[in-house]
């Protein structure tokens, strides 16, 4: 299973909205997942237990990530087919083992 | 149930006229001030942090959905929509310019997430936003939602 996080400014609108298109799009992909929703300043707390953070370009330059995690960034939240083709792309590249 | 709420509180305003983003917010959160759904200082909450961080609601082409966190003054769970007239620049160059506000208060992470999932759910589809942002009357605008 993967571990998702996603990261906004104060961890209610955009990151929520991201935690809900993923848990669908992760489902059409047949991906198994784990999603959690926090804001910048909680994401630390997550980090270690975290394999993917997905959030937007803004957000994306403010958190410092641990070489093991991989980031995703999306401007456009309701764009189901770019976030589809990033998250793809992501975990072929790497974590290759959990989609077929 | 987003949509009893739009009606109930009388939370949806049509083709308001504002002259920039500030103006948005500040009718947009009104709304929600007048439905005692946020303090006033809610909306002084938002324009603070956009000021210093930037417009970061602005969640896709055409729709900001402002917002802050619980303890700057959210009474209870609430969203008002409004579109706009003439559309706004927020300064976020992929999804400017703004036809739709989206005034989101919430108490806590967890309990909005069937209104948060309306809200997904209904601004992923291009056809919603645009039968919302050109709609002239609060009753076709309405029709938009289940």
């Amino acid at each position: 299973m993967l571990r998702l996080l996603c990261v906004c400014g104060n961890g209610m609108g955009t990151s929520t909205i991201l935690k809900i298109k993923l848990k669908g799009i992760c489902e059409r992909m047949g991906v198994k997942v784990g999603v959690e929703s926090c804001s910048a300043g909680e994401a630390g707390a997550f980090i270690s237990s975290t394999d993917i953070v997905v959030t937007t370009p803004e957000w994306g330059k403010m958190i410092r990530l641990p070489q093991s995690v991989v980031m995703v960034t999306t401007v456009n939240l309701m764009d189901e087919k770019g976030l589809t083709t990033k998250l793809e792309e992501a975990i072929r590249t790497h974590f290759p083992k959990e989609i077929k | 149930m987003l949509k009893e709420m739009l009606i109930k509180d009388d939370l949806i305003c049509i083709q308001e006229e504002v002259k920039d983003w500030k103006e948005a917010v500040i009718k947009g959160v009104a709304l929600l001030t007048r439905a005692d759904v946020v303090e006033p200082r809610y909306c002084d909450a938002i324009l603070s942090s956009t000021e210093k961080v930037g417009p970061y609601y602005v969640i896709c082409p055409g729709v900001a959905m402002p917002h802050s966190r619980p303890e700057d003054g959210v009474k209870r769970n609430g969203v008002s929509i409004m579109t706009l007239k003439t559309p706004v620049f927020f300064g976020n160059v992929e999804n400017d310019p703004v036809r739709i506000i989206i005034s989101l208060a919430a108490t806590d992470n967890v309990s909005h997430l069937d209104m948060m999932k309306e809200i997904a759910e209904l601004f992923s589809s291009q056809e919603a936003i645009d039968q919302l942002q050109s709609a002239t009357t609060t009753e076709v605008a309405l029709e938009v939602f289940k």
